[in-house]
């Protein structure tokens, strides 16, 4: 129960820092920074994978609503809870993960964690871009930003990780 | 049995990705920029309210600032309305109406930006209204609910405006490419015009949506297409989309008249 009001509450926090700070920086075209993907990242591994799915829609929904964006975030949100599956998948341990163990540095290495977050941010971010500029005409520009929006949100995603990590 | 059973399994939770994509994207393609009803936009109450709530704790640090920016604009209003008093012309026939509203919520760095506004159906506020800031022409109004409204700015794919040239009055569309938030392309001018860096551009009035002669920039630069001989001209905006605080959205008290001509003329062709 406790558990769960943790994961309501870090849904919250990174709702609201993504579209009530986040979205509201302008550094330049190229700098877009999603924090807001770290709640699907972080969810439980025992979290029912349907239950990931709809989590993910409805995380990107409420961006879309605070940004005037429906559809594009959403479509999104639910692309990185699908693609959680497999990455998380692909970077098991050599003797897997844990149920009560939480998805952060602490109990599977900062080395693991980067990996895991920067195959998905880079995913989230070509189909955000692509699809927001939808056309392969301005292809070097949008790259570039998937890029550096990148990096910009990796920093972001393990600055808010270690925030909200639990102390266990 | 079970490799089947694990199959299947799998299989439906791709489908069921599969179709909730399908969907979210149906939501994006169909999307409209004029929404008539703003729930499916952040003029909806609950992130209005809550963008509104957030914006007011922000602000209250930049209250200074922004008072000194109104006394100013206040004052270049007074020195232009004595103006207009003393050569004692009548203000008559009033076509626009300005409606005044605080920033809440602005994106300046996506592809597709927007701009929440404090004032909705209930303060007069319609979708295609003209908006336009203390420096010039911000964009127009795409959605409205009953207390907010969201503004489709001059930095967005789908905003054009009608321009011209303020000193030959040679008018053609301003559009933006989505690389620069200072820069927008002011096309459709022809070739043997005197286009000049550092000329004003200004609304043309043609559509109903703003009135004449509001500053948009100035000629930043230009290049002349070869092939069809007419100009591109980059237009260096007087709004800075960073930091705008509180917009006028325009009401033409004209406007249903034209745009219900418009529409005879239309079902003409």
């Amino acid at each position: 129960m406790i558990d769960k009001l943790k994961y309501i509450l870090y849904f919250i926090v990174l709702l609201l820092v993504q579209a009530l700070i986040l979205d509201q920086i302008c550094v330049s075209v190229y700098v877009n920074a999603f924090v807001y993907i770290l709640f699907i990242m972080m969810l439980p591994i025992e979290t029912n994978k349907y239950l990931v799915l709809l989590l993910g829609l409805l995380m990107g929904l409420c961006v879309d609503l605070f940004g005037s964006t429906l559809g594009l975030h959403a479509s999104a949100g639910l692309l990185v809870a699908f693609v959680r599956f497999f990455a998380l998948d692909l970077y098991s341990p050599h003797d897997g993960y844990e149920s009560n163990k939480q998805l952060n540095v602490r109990n599977y290495g900062y080395y693991w964690f980067f990996k895991y977050a920067i195959t998905i941010i880079i995913i989230h971010h070509l189909w955000i871009f692509f699809l927001e500029n939808f056309s392969f005409a301005n292809i070097l520009f949008t790259l570039a930003k998937v890029g550096v929006s990148s990096l910009t949100s990796l920093a972001v995603i393990m600055l808010f990780h270690l925030l909200l990590m639990s102390r266990k | 049995m079970r490799n089947l059973l694990d199959f299947v399994v799998k299989y439906a939770y791709f489908i069921l990705f599969i179709l909730l994509e399908v969907l979210c994207l149906v939501l994006f393609f169909s999307y409209n920029p004029y929404q008539r009803y703003g729930f499916a936009t952040s003029a909806n109450v609950v992130t209005g309210t809550i963008a509104e709530k957030w914006a007011g704790v922000v602000q209250y640090v930049s209250l200074a600032e922004e008072n000194e920016a109104l006394k100013k604009e206040n004052a270049d209003l007074r020195n232009r309305l004595e103006a207009y008093r003393r050569n004692s012309i009548p203000v008559l026939n009033k076509k626009f109406d300005y409606i005044s509203a605080s920033v809440i919520s602005a994106t300046t760095n996506r592809e597709k930006n927007a701009i929440t506004v404090n004032a909705g159906r209930n303060a007069g506020m319609e979708v295609e209204m003209g908006v336009i800031g203390r420096d010039g022409v911000v964009g127009i109004v795409s959605s409205v609910s009953d207390k907010y409204a969201v503004i489709m700015p001059i930095i967005h794919p789908d905003a054009r405006i009608s321009v011209k040239l303020a000193e030959n009055g040679y008018f053609g569309s301003l559009s933006w490419n989505g690389r620069d938030v200072r820069i927008a392309t002011f096309s459709e001018v022809p070739g043997y015009v005197d286009v000049r860096i550092g000329d004003e551009v200004v609304t043309s009035g043609f559509s109903a949506i703003f009135p004449e002669g509001v500053p948009v920039g100035y000629v930043k630069s230009f290049e002349k297409d070869l092939s069809t001989d007419f100009y591109t001209i980059y237009v260096e905006l007087y709004t800075d989309f960073h930091n705008i605080k509180y917009i006028y959205a325009i009401r033409n008290k004209d406007k249903e008249e034209i745009s219900s001509s418009d529409n005879k003329t239309q079902s003409k062709k």
